[in-house]
């Protein structure tokens, strides 16, 4: 080689060299630099969720009935620095976790789609658990302890459908997978309140070495926000939940719902519906399994029969057709009617309920026995048009202000009748539905509110189940004063005449109500009444009858009749008012009464 | 007396010093401890002894280093030879000599500027343009094998790789020829696999196959590449700062104040800081390039080199293995990783190299 060529070359291909190097910094510094800053501050920035617990939902008096209970999960997150096999032993000798399982979580994390996710190892340690795990945290980089809170509802299947529950399964958060403190509300109250309950899960950076352990004296300047977290609010309702826990005893093994409701203040007591479920059981995961178990039962627990469960009134509704007749002027107070047992219409036979009838009845005393012939002729005589607007009047066949799912029922109005009956509506149509059988369908909150408007001479309730939420004015019906003490009278005398049929609940003279018998159709006469087909029973009623504070309503699914299903729950509901509002609570009542301006 | 004539070289001493500071700048800040027991400390006392190297070889006159070529390379071998029997065994491989509490000298640093020596003596003496290659690979071949054995039987394979690619390009640039090198690259090919299968240790066949794919097992032996790029590629256009570099401080980078102090310095002061320290060496590289065909001394030419290739290839393949170029071999940045052996060593090259060109310059100022 050349002595001129060695220099030149050379300093040729050190130039080439160091330009290889020069690109390659440049490559790597300032068109990837970014990237790589966000490796290196990953590196040693260790994201903690702090979750944020849900509000609680309350009671009128405080108590809870859900609250976010802290607890202590262990989490997995992949590392390939741990030795997963010592690592599956430790789990499994000091935690007892199946070492399936431990394997499914591991093949499951080493699945791309899963690189940063943490997978739940173990929810709500115990103490002596958490102990056992912190002492290995340093070994074991792959475990984490994280602080999380769990949906209880300490009073678990009373009042479960309006309270709602969590969705058992939430993959929002996409790092952890499953976070109990994140799952959203997917029904009742905690659905629809969700956005107010649900707290934020705050985030935090931990520094730390490559041996993944916490360095608390370096600082390193990096620009990741510290989220707090922030949790949710309280919801504050109306319900008494130790009243709803009376209620739900006193119902026994019978299968129904009650609606109990302050008249002055519109505000839900007690809405209760049997069978029902424990909400507990949806907090933590719930395998398909257990869910096709408890959805499938055949008395229908999810059914919130308060709300949607839609039946024939059965002779509740003898309210609505006295109140109509009234007004519309087909019968006065003098208005008497024979009742023989039976009504003939068309060569048909339209039974009263009491073989041999009531003999001459004016509109209180058929009420008080719930003469059925005296109101089918009223019925008859009042015509459908009328008596389908004073239903629409009275809140049948729509559904409340309440913020639940509900069924309105049906009513036969005009709609109806060209809809379904091709607009032929017979005398025979007119005299059932006259007495609450037939094409008249509805639910326990839409009997409170009827009973509710007789009892506070024609307001119409707007109920609300939520503390503080402005309700509006209750709307006033047009109804006489004098048409409506007829009404009222009635109701008294079913409670408390020898010959009414409310008499099951009598106590104190003081509860006004109505009891109601709806038949449930079977193709088989000999069915008749039993099983399946057994009558439910209504007993709608307020207390007391000289101020009229609340309104309450027993429903029981095939409960033979609704004196001697509903009397006795009602007398319960009755007695622990009385015991609890009106002796301790009775001054602050009414300071809360003025307090409301009524 | 041509010493007292001697203007020094002040160019390349400065860039020289310029990188021992720098490098004394990257250990205080990586801060590893009490300062007097620190790297940084230590590297301190290093620096010092090393300028008063520089200056004692400055006043060497240049036969001198001609006549010391033979002993040097001798001294060497029997250091080698010792260290292997009283050596200090440090992370797997006998390398280190003690020396007292607080230094040790590692040997094969100074093989590698002896052989440049002996074989700059040899093929001076056989005339840089002899055309008796086969003579020259002989010798070549022969001073390189024996320290290179005794190298490989500490074992230290980043010394024994260095000493390999400095005397190959020292041999081949002084005694070209192109059947001769085909025949080696042959050789070398053919001699591949037998060395993969037989010599190489299965941690040093596990560094090649992780250089190759570092994202194999980004855990084991690919996570120093992949942290030390994470280290350079956080650096950006400016860096995080002096006493900033989170890799290097929690650890993730290992070797931080040895073969990956460049990381350490990258990441603190971005791409700038890279480019200058980088520029540093080019320019002690470059300079001596430069004046390679002006001198007309056949020894000092080979010397000249020789020393030259040293600084380059030490930068070269330790920033390359840092930003994933080459495989993580254990090659320190000559003056800039922590280290006394290569300090000193390196401070005798700057000092050599600018004997050479400031001996060359008052040549031509006196007209000699």
């Amino acid at each position: 080689m050349a002595k001129s060529e060695r220099s030149s070359l050379s300093i040729l291909i050190v130039s080439i060299l160091l330009g290889a190097i020069f690109l390659r910094l440049f490559f790597i510094q300032i068109i990837n630099g970014d990237e790589y800053n966000q490796i290196s501050s990953n590196n040693f920035l260790k994201e903690i969720i702090v979750p944020a617990p849900r509000g609680s939902i309350l009671d009128r008096f405080g108590n809870e009935i859900a609250v976010s209970k802290a607890v202590v999960n262990l989490y997995y997150k992949k590392n390939s620095k741990d030795d997963l096999f010592k690592l599956k032993n430790f789990l499994s000798n000091s935690l007892s976790i199946k070492k399936e399982t431990v394997d499914k979580i591991f093949i499951e994390s080493n699945l791309p789609k899963n690189k940063n996710k943490r997978f739940i190892i173990k929810e709500n340690l115990k103490l002596k658990n958490i102990y056992r795990v912190e002492s290995q945290l340093n070994s074991y980089q792959s475990l984490e302890l994280v602080v999380d809170y769990l949906r209880v509802y300490p009073f678990e299947e009373v009042g479960a459908h309006k309270f709602g529950y969590l969705k058992s399964n939430d993959s929002r958060d996409i790092v952890y997978g499953s976070f109990l403190s994140t799952r959203i509300g997917i029904s009742g109250l905690e659905k629809i309140y969700e956005k107010k309950l649900q707290g934020l899960n705050g985030t935090k950076y931990l520094l730390i070495d490559s041996k993944g352990r916490e360095v608390v004296s370096e600082v390193v300047s990096f620009d990741k926000k510290i989220k707090a977290n922030k949790s949710g609010e309280n919801l504050n309702t109306t319900v008494d939940i130790e009243l709803e826990k009376h209620i739900y005893k006193a119902f026994g093994d019978l299968r129904g719902a009650a609606v109990v409701h302050d008249i002055n203040t519109n505000e839900i007591l007690a809405l209760v519906s049997k069978p029902s479920f424990n909400p507990n059981e949806f907090s933590k995961s719930m395998s398909a399994k257990k869910w096709r178990n408890i959805s499938s039962k055949p008395n229908k627990p999810f059914l919130d029969r308060a709300f949607l469960s839609s039946n024939p009134p059965g002779s509740i509704i003898k309210i609505v057709t006295a109140i109509a007749a009234l007004e519309e002027g087909v019968i006065n107070k003098d208005t008497k009617h024979y009742c023989k047992g039976y009504y003939v219409l068309g060569g048909r036979k339209f039974r009263c309920w009491k073989q041999g009838g009531h003999g001459k009845v004016d509109v209180v005393n058929a009420l008080i026995t719930s003469c059925d012939v005296f109101f089918y002729k009223v019925g008859l005589s009042l015509g459908i048009k009328d008596y389908s607007k004073w239903l629409a009047f009275f809140g049948f066949g729509d559904k409340t202000k309440l913020p639940f799912s509900q069924n309105p029922g049906v009513i036969p109005n005009k709609k109806f009748i060209d809809k379904y009956l091709k607009g032929k509506w017979y005398k025979g149509d007119m005299v059932n539905v006259a007495i609450g059988q037939g094409y008249l369908t509805v639910n326990p909150i839409q009997a409170s509110v009827m009973t509710s408007i007789i009892a506070s001479n024609g307001k119409y309730p707007n109920l609300k189940i939520i503390k503080n939420e402005d309700s509006i004015d209750n709307k006033l019906l047009d109804i006489n004063k004098d048409n409506l003490l007829l009404v009222q009278k009635g109701l008294l005398g079913v409670v408390n005449e020898d010959n009414g049929t409310g008499f099951h609940a009598r106590d104190d003279g003081m509860l006004a109500g109505k009891t109601g018998t709806a038949q449930v159709i079977s193709k088989d006469s000999k069915d008749y009444n039993l099983g399946k087909y057994k009558n439910h029973g209504w007993y709608t009623s307020y207390y007391p009858f000289d101020n009229p504070r609340i309104v309450i309503t027993v429903f029981v699914e095939n409960g033979v009749s609704g004196g001697r299903s509903g009397g006795p729950i009602t007398k319960e509901i009755v007695s622990y008012y009385k015991k609890n509002y009106l002796t301790t609570v009775k001054e602050n009542y009414s300071s809360n009464m003025s307090d409301l301006g009524e | 007396m041509n010493n007292f004539f001697r203007k020094p070289e002040y160019k390349i001493l400065t860039a020289g010093f310029c990188i021992m500071i720098l490098s004394i700048i990257n250990l205080i800040f990586i801060r590893d401890g009490a300062f007097f027991s620190s790297y940084s400390f230590k590297q301190l006392i290093w620096t010092m002894a090393a300028a008063i190297i520089c200056f004692i070889v400055l006043r060497i006159r240049l036969q001198t280093l001609k006549n010391i070529s033979v002993s040097l390379y001798i001294l060497s071998i029997i250091l080698l030879v010792f260290v292997l029997f009283f050596g200090e065994k440090i992370s797997g491989a006998r390398s280190w000599i003690k020396i007292g509490d607080f230094m040790s000298f590692q040997p094969s640093e100074l093989v590698k500027i002896s052989f440049i020596f002996i074989i700059a003596k040899f093929y001076s003496e056989l005339g840089a343009y002899s055309k008796s290659y086969l003579v020259k690979y002989f010798l070549g071949l022969v001073f390189f094998l024996l320290p290179f054995a005794l190298i490989m039987f500490q074992p230290d394979l980043g010394s024994a790789l260095m000493l390999l690619i400095v005397s190959l390009t020292v041999i081949i640039s002084f005694s070209y020829n192109q059947k001769i090198l085909i025949i080696i690259i042959l050789i070398i090919a053919s001699l591949s696999v037998p060395i993969w299968s037989y010599a190489l240790k299965d941690y040093q066949k596990e560094r090649i196959v992780s250089f190759i794919y570092p994202e194999k097992d980004p855990s084991g032996y690919g996570y120093n590449v992949i942290q030390s790029k994470v280290a350079i590629g956080s650096g950006q256009l400016v860096g995080k700062g002096l006493g900033n570099s989170s890799q290097a401080k929690l650890k993730f980078l290992p070797e931080k104040h040895t073969d990956f102090a460049f990381s350490v310095w990258a990441e603190q002061t971005g791409f700038l800081g890279s480019i200058i320290l980088i520029g540093l060496y080019a320019f002690i590289v470059l300079y001596s390039l430069y004046y390679l065909n002006k001198i007309k001394d056949n020894f000092l030419q080979v010397l000249l080199f020789g020393l030259s290739s040293y600084f380059f290839f030490h930068l070269f393949i330790n920033v390359a293995m840092t930003i994933g170029f080459f495989p993580v071999v254990g090659i320190p940045l000559l003056m800039f990783s922590y280290g006394g052996s290569s300090l000193m060593c390196g401070a005798m090259a700057l000092g050599i190299i600018a004997l050479i060109i400031s001996e060359y310059k008052d040549v031509n100022r006196l007209g000699l």
